[in-house]
């Protein structure tokens, strides 16, 4: 080893007397950088855990969740928050209009960290993941109803030594961090979750401060209010129309009670009624049935037919799916149309037959044991583990 | 310039497709699940700006779904005639504005008239942004396993619309707008869904009034001729409102043992001639017009249908004192108008209130001592005794018997004059007492061919002598097709 060396195998008082110096105009012209340090991704529980998305012993930087597409999506991050100094240079910066809203189009940020000071408060090297909140960016005066400023996050993409934090010594003494803003997603919800003011907690999360989440939810109700109330079911309205009844010789049925004399008890002559209620609904074409009477008449509902129905009498079961409605002719109920009208909304209760295989909460008693109706296709009878 | 139309109809083609894409989530470790937000793609800068709260600090929330038009173009293979007009009729339930609910009988009836639409292929991308590939499996999978091959669209629930009812294809599916691989940034992820519909743009449709049969007019047989003219079937100029078929109508007035006054009742519906209107009202039912009122008469007995039942019949809606009731009679040229309201009471009748220049005037009838147009009372002069009414002024009309003869020698002293001489009257005339004595100021033997108008003053009726007798004036039994509703 040449006596006269700036560079030595290892990191001798050369080193530290420029590390400490570095470390002083980080701390001098630095700014604060919070870091949420990244603990790993979150556990798959045991009973969910797959080879490829295995559970492991304990919550690791090191883990990944997805073996198969080797993505960690659901991550954990540190309760405290730690503080660095950190350099970079700003820059202006425009908004991308794309299809999902304004993008900042060039917010992507190299810093540079103090190394062994990083290490020593995070206890470890900051590694992709990390996400970290700059302090002085934080806007005080978006539109927002919150009283706490909008904070700014990035997240961090790559880690390398910087070019410039290598001294004379050969030994570098910065990182280089590429860091880019974060999105509402996934992986960060375990920050967005915590209180956006911790004085203030009524105040909501960092996701009700941060994000356009909420509003633009409201916004895709908004719409889906306005398709409901351009068409509330699927076929077609008919209800407000008149359907006329006629008899056996085509003309106009006529109720021939005597109206002086009606017994109120009875469910469809109305005071009002001269005609008989129609056998069917004056307007055929797709996707009419309703369970509703023609013209508004009165109708029970129920699971079994009532006694003492009288000729016009409607009634809809309940029991059957889709319900249906009956008339009694004198004799006999007779079907007047089943209800297959219903929402064109993805909601949790549509029942079309593609929809009744995706909304079901039924369970069955097969032997004595309990077993949910709705099951993967892949697992539907999986033979169970026998010790075998 | 044409007159201004928009009905929004591409517009509600994409707010179906959104509402299609709407409601789909992801699940996380955790098991949260978390809705994904669909919004119209192609947004402008300020809404973005709003958006985020003016702050460049907002956080774009991941996964989401982008909705817009990529092309839009005319769709020649489903060109059909652009002349065509389809007529559709349709009846309304009655309304009610009072409770705004649609009552359990017929109201308005339309006529819709729509023109033939344009057809187009409308070509929709969705965008569908996700931050890790798992995330986007458990949004395609909810989605793709819907189109097989396709799902329906429809715009709004229209009965009448007849281009409502779409369908949606999907088309086609990028994976990943990323480059594997060959990156320095991490690019959001999107995978685009390409669909497309065939749609209609439809003009304006035409509402007309629908024409429902509530009076059938027919010209078919000839009365006089007693033959069926099919040429005159059809309807014609000639077939004028005053040329109605009409009731010959008489209902003769007399009076029973106790001198209570009863009519006696013909009436024949006849046309003048083959060209002749003959009114068919709802049901045939007949109508039976007693002092300012009217019953529906079934074969010549009252009908059980009440008047409010009746008038349901009918598509426009009735308004009391508005909607007219009117008669034909072959002794009236022109019809006999009044407007009719329900009786709240009775259920069966309905009060009307003439149009009095429909109804011909009483005829004045001049005595030495007074000029009246009316009578006070209608009497058998053998079986009614006028001793207690009798007071100056006082008109009578003689029906059913005479009264005095000039052979008598003592006639009845009831109807002796003040000086004590006998009064002589035939049945049909008219007499009055001026205080001493009676006289006769209308004489029936000597005006057959005069048709006298006068007013019972006691009942209201009007009367006619008429070719001999004395006649109800235009109350009576009316048969089908001499009476109509008006609204």
């Amino acid at each position: 080893m040449p006596r006269l060396s700036l560079y030595k195998p290892e990191k001798g008082q050369d080193y530290k007397f420029i590390d400490n110096r570095i470390f002083e105009m980080f701390t001098v012209g630095g700014t604060d950088i919070f870091v949420h340090k990244y603990l790993g991704p979150k556990n798959t529980s045991e009973e969910d855990s797959t080879p490829t998305t295995p559970n492991y012993n304990a919550v690791a930087e090191t883990n990944i969740q997805d073996l198969l597409f080797l993505e960690n999506r659901d991550r954990k991050y540190d309760d405290d928050i730690y503080v660095l100094r950190g350099v970079y240079t700003l820059q202006d910066i425009d908004y991308n209009l794309s299809q999902f809203g304004l993008f900042l189009s060039n917010d992507t940020i190299i810093m540079t960290v103090h190394i062994t000071s990083s290490i020593k408060i995070l206890g470890r090297k900051i590694i992709a993941g990390d996400v970290i909140e700059l302090p002085h960016l934080r806007d005080e005066y978006g539109l927002n109803e919150f009283s706490t400023a909008i904070k700014k996050f990035y997240v961090v993409e790559e880690v390398t030594r910087a070019v410039e934090g290598f001294s004379p010594t050969w030994y570098p003494h910065l990182y280089r961090l590429k860091l880019k803003q974060i999105v509402d997603g996934q992986e960060y919800k375990d920050i967005l979750n915590n209180s956006a003011n911790e004085d203030v907690p009524e105040d909501g999360t960092l996701r009700d401060l941060l994000s356009t989440f909420t509003k633009e939810l409201e916004i895709n109700t908004a719409v889906i209010q306005q398709a409901e109330a351009d068409t509330p079911l699927s076929g077609y309205e008919t209800r407000h129309f008149f359907t006329l009844t006629k008899n056996d010789q085509g003309n106009v049925s006529i109720v021939t009670a005597d109206f002086s004399s009606l017994d109120a008890s009875t469910q469809n002559e109305l005071a009002d009624r001269v005609m008989q209620t129609p056998e069917r609904d004056g307007y055929i074409g797709y996707l009419l049935g309703d369970g509703y009477p023609p013209n508004g008449e009165v109708f029970g509902i129920g699971i079994e037919f009532p006694n003492g129905s009288i000729e016009g009498d409607y009634y809809l079961r309940t029991d059957m799916f889709p319900n249906r409605l009956f008339r009694f002719n004198g004799t006999s109920w007779k079907k007047i149309e089943d209800s297959v009208r219903m929402t064109l909304t993805n909601t949790d209760d549509r029942a079309t037959q593609k929809f009744t295989f995706i909304n079901n909460t039924n369970e069955n008693v097969i032997d004595g044991e309990i077993v949910k109706e709705r099951q993967s296709l892949s697992k539907a009878l999986k033979p169970r583990s026998d010790n075998m | 310039m044409a007159q201004h139309f928009y009905d929004g109809q591409i517009r509600r083609y994409l707010t179906q497709a959104i509402r299609l894409l709407s409601n789909f989530s992801y699940k996380d470790i955790e098991g949260v699940i978390t809705p994904i937000p669909v919004m119209y793609g192609d947004l402008s800068r300020q809404v973005g700006s709003v958006i985020r709260d003016n702050s460049e600090n907002k956080l774009p929330s991941c996964p989401r779904m982008a909705v817009y038009v990529t092309n839009l173009e005319l769709d020649r293979q489903r060109l059909a005639d652009s002349t065509y007009v389809s007529k559709l009729n349709i009846k309304e339930r009655a309304f009610n504005s009072e409770t705004n609910e649609y009552d359990n009988y017929n109201g308005k009836g339309y006529t819709i008239e729509r023109l033939m639409p344009t057809p187009y292929n409308l070509t929709i991308n969705v965008d569908i942004w996700s931050s890790n590939t798992e995330q986007k499996l458990q949004i395609l999978e909810q989605i793709l396993v819907l189109f097989n091959p396709s799902l329906e669209l429809q715009t709004n629930d229209n009965f009448v619309d007849w281009t409502s009812l779409s369908v949606i294809y999907l088309e086609s599916v990028s994976w990943s707008s990323r480059t594997i691989g060959n990156s320095t940034e991490s690019e959001i992820d999107i995978a685009t869904l390409t669909f497309s519909t065939p749609i209609y743009i439809s003009p304006p449709v035409k509402v007309k009034k629908l024409g429902v049969i509530t009076s059938i007019i027919t010209s078919i047989f000839n009365e006089e001729q007693g033959t069926i003219d099919l040429d005159l079937a059809v309807p014609n100029l000639q077939a004028y409102i005053d040329n109605r078929a009409k009731a010959d109508i008489k209902d003769k007035i007399s009076t029973d043992d106790d001198g209570n006054l009863l009519s006696q009742h013909t009436a024949i519906i006849k046309k003048a001639d083959a060209d002749a209107l003959v009114n068919v009202t709802p049901l045939d039912f007949g109508l039976l017009i007693r002092d300012n009122t009217a019953k529906l008469l079934k074969n010549g007995f009252q009908a059980k249908a009440s008047w409010v039942e009746y008038l349901k019949l009918y598509p426009q809606p009735f308004e009391n004192d508005i909607t007219e009731l009117r008669l034909v009679r072959s002794d009236f040229n022109g019809e006999i108008i009044g407007t009719i309201s329900l009786v709240d009471q009775s259920p069966h009748e309905v009060s009307i209130n003439w149009d009095v220049d429909t109804i011909p005037g009483d005829t004045v009838l001049t005595s030495d001592f007074t000029a009246s147009n009316k009578i006070h009372f209608i009497i058998d002069p053998l079986k009614t005794n006028p001793t207690t009414i009798k007071e100056p002024g006082l008109r009578l009309l003689l029906i059913d018997e005479s009264i005095g003869d000039v052979v008598n020698t003592d006639g009845a002293d009831a109807w002796k004059n003040n000086d004590g001489t006998d009064f002589i009257a035939s049945a049909n005339d008219i007499i009055e007492w001026n205080g001493t004595k009676w006289s006769v100021i209308f004489d029936a033997s000597e005006s057959n061919e005069q048709v006298i108008y006068t007013t019972n003053l006691n009942t209201g009726i009007q009367y006619k002598y008429l070719n001999g007798e004395w006649l109800l004036s235009y109350e009576g039994e009316y048969p089908q097709g001499s009476w109509r509703i008006v609204f």
